[in-house]
């Protein structure tokens, strides 16, 4: 049975920032919203991690942070001047026409922001202000709560209903009871964040599984540069208690530490030219230039014992901690305080690059409709905003386009009629979720979850090869077939995790095929996308972003939005267009 | 290895007192792990259908959802490590399922 609920003029899936955000525009534009949170609506999605409550960020030109009052150090900063760089560093496969909104409105996102009570901690970068990841989550739930948005916290979203080439709708499943819950809606704007748990090594937390994407793709809606993946280059693998913690990345970021491999060498010179080392030491881009590095020493066998390789702090002379101690002062309590005992217990804790910020998602026009009718989509799910390589802020991403979506679904809601879910799409699905309770003797979910994580590891991560993409494809296919075959041990609904990673699963595969296939069709390195067996930017030749619809992932190649900028044509090395772009850089 | 003995006190589906289930869980001696972890290795390898918050865990101490009594103590099971033998329980009264209370 799945039950009927009350209809809504909006329904935001996600309750990170972009949902929350989308919400509060929803209902200042008058629209009935429901929030349906995969956990507690301030405290789940991805935005709580960000910057591991150390270092997180939002960004914001310079202009508007001196008017603001908040730094002077790049009051001459204009819009136009921001836009070049967030293109450039995209290498130029972001849609131009979203970073001319990024940069236009990012600053009375923050503005209002900080109207609505988030605490500023002070500055990360020129245009980089430094906040916690709760504090955002805090500020904008506050906010929405108060503007009368209502919740549905701890479920998990499952799909959404379409009626004659329309959506009407969201099916989710409450965690606790197992019940299943059709609640019909005038637009649904998704706020689903990464796919971070399609990689056994990711840096988030467990709710993030792509639901997002693979919905919209069963629904009809198209997804966008999905061969798009930032690696956070040095988050802990072991010892196990501290897995996806970014703590040794905070580290490297600040200028702590060094990454030594097995045999206590270091060597990231051996990957990088002087130049471009010397940035991936210091700047943001460390995370490209510094995944790419560690998993090129990995693969050719340096790698460490327990599979990446070591960042290793040394205690000594004391003086060095005492200056890590007074810039880093959260590192004296908490879970930080309990990582420090590692080294200082002379141990080092090994690292690799993880699954940390999906550029790619469903694709959306600038105001982040998708080509079905009544779905939105805002934040990391979706794609388009930075190109191949995302360096300014997710957060800033989040918001901005959440304002956007939200004010655009409650404004397409209101010339709605009534939404009324199609009782044999909804009898389709309830068998379709439920089957595993009736089978016997097929795979266990987390059978195939593991055999996901061999392949996403083995194929999809910092540096890919065709002939590894080809067999990774045909894996998940068949891993899309097994899925039909999943039984469970576990024969209640109330919490049933078997039944949660089977729902999981049916996100997850879609969106690893999806970026398995993107992956394929690049044929060059481009950004965040690496090909051992192509490894030149090819801006004669490449400049397209992939489109992906329909469940047999059908391609399209849309030529690159460049309304501002174009790039010189031209193919280069990989690491040599690297350090053309770079010294372009404002 | 290092073997951790694990009692957990389980939910009965009918309601009631519930009962008491062992589970003995091997890591490398140079681990470190958490209680979370254990549980984790109770899910993949032992048992399927013990229940514990996980559905949007951070894992990092940051959540503060992965409540559950340790040896009589209410601790986060991600922060907690995990004692040698320990014994686990719901942390207050409002059990959804075995490990898992209502927020």
């Amino acid at each position: 049975m799945i039950q009927m609920q009350t209809a809504y003029d909006v329904v935001v899936v996600g309750s990170g920032g972009g949902g929350l955000r989308a919400a509060i525009s929803a209902a200042q534009a008058g629209a009935r919203t429901l929030v349906i949170c995969r956990g507690k609506a301030n405290r789940s999605g991805a935005t709580l991690l960000a910057g591991a409550n150390i270092s997180a960020d939002i960004a914001c030109d310079g202009a508007t942070l001196s008017r603001l009052g908040i730094s002077q150090g790049k009051k001459d900063d204009t819009p136009d001047a921001w836009l070049e760089d967030v293109v450039r560093e995209g290498f130029y496969l972001n849609n131009q026409d979203m970073v001319r909104l990024f940069v236009d409105t990012a600053g009375q996102r923050l503005e209002e922001l900080i109207g609505w009570g988030l605490t500023i901690r002070g500055m990360e970068g020129e245009r980089e202000v430094s906040v916690f990841g709760s504090d955002i989550l805090d500020a904008l739930y506050g906010k929405a709560r108060e503007l009368g948005v209502e919740f549905l916290p701890d479920t998990l979203f499952t799909d959404l209903l379409v009626r004659d080439g329309a959506v009407c709708g969201a099916l989710c499943m409450e965690l606790a009871t197992g019940a299943l819950k059709a609640v019909p809606a005038g637009a649904v704007v998704l706020c689903t964040g990464g796919a971070h748990n399609l990689f056994s090594e990711n840096s988030g937390s467990t709710d993030l599984c792509g639901e997002g994407p693979a919905a919209a793709l069963r629904a009809g809606a198209e997804l966008i540069d999905m061969e798009m993946i930032s690696f956070c280059p040095t988050v802990t693998r072991y010892p196990t208690m501290y897995k996806g913690n970014i703590l040794p990345y905070i580290f490297i970021s600040t200028g702590y530490g060094s990454l030594l491999n097995k045999y206590g060498k270091t060597f990231t010179h051996r990957y990088l030219s002087p130049r471009v080392e010397q940035l991936a030491l210091d700047s943001e881009w460390n995370k490209m230039l510094l995944s790419y590095a560690i998993q090129s020493e990995i693969l050719a066998g340096r790698g460490a014992r327990n599979g990446g390789v070591y960042f290793s702090l040394p205690d000594h002379p004391r003086e060095i901690m005492d200056e890590l101690y007074h810039d880093l002062p959260p590192l004296t309590t908490g879970i930080y305080a309990d990582i420090m005992k590692i080294f200082a217990a002379g141990r080092s804790i090994t690292v690799q690059p993880a699954a940390h910020y999906f550029e790619g998602g469903v694709r959306v026009a600038v105001d982040m409709s998708t080509n079905l009718p009544g779905l939105y989509a805002a934040g990391e799910c979706t794609g388009g905003m930075f190109g191949a390589n995302r360096v300014s802020a997710a957060t800033t991403e989040m918001l901005v386009e959440g304002a956007v979506a939200g004010t655009s679904a409650a404004a397409y809601a209101a010339g709605c009629s009534a939404p009324s879910p199609d009782s044999a799409q909804l009898e389709q699905l309830e068998g379709e979720l439920l089957r595993p309770f009736g089978r016997k003797g097929g795979p266990a979910p987390y059978q195939l979850k593991r055999r996901l994580h061999e392949i996403t590891a083995g194929s999809l991560t910092v540096v890919r090869r065709e002939e590894e993409l080809v067999s990774a494809l045909e894996q998940l296919e068949q891993l899309e077939r097994e899925l039909d075959q999943v039984s469970f041990t576990d024969g209640q609904r109330t919490y049933n995790r078997q039944w949660r990673e089977y729902l999981e699963l049916r996100s997850m595969l879609p969106c690893a095929r999806a970026i398995a296939k993107s992956a394929l069709l690049r044929r060059e390195s481009r950004g965040v996308h690496v090909r051992a067996d192509h490894p030149y930017t090819d801006n004669g030749r490449c400049l397209s972003n992939i489109v992906l619809s329909g469940q047999a992932l059908q391609e399209t190649l849309a030529p690159a939005v460049l309304t501002a900028l174009r790039p010189e044509a031209g193919r280069w090395s990989y690491t040599d267009y690297i350090e053309r772009v770079v010294e372009t850089l404002d | 290895m290092k073997e951790y003995h694990v009692t957990v006190r389980r939910s009965a589906p009918e309601g009631g007192e519930g009962y008491l289930q062992e589970y003995t869980v091997p890591f490398p001696d140079d681990e470190i792990v958490s209680v979370l972890n254990v549980l984790e290795y109770i899910y993949r390898e032992l048992d399927p259908t013990l229940a514990f918050f996980d559905h949007a865990a951070c894992r990092q101490a940051a959540c503060g959802k992965c409540m559950v009594k340790v040896d009589g103590a209410v601790k986060l099971a991600c922060k907690e490590p995990a004692h040698e033998t320990m014994l686990l329980e719901p942390y207050s009264t409002r059990v959804v399922r075995d490990l898992l209370c209502e927020s």
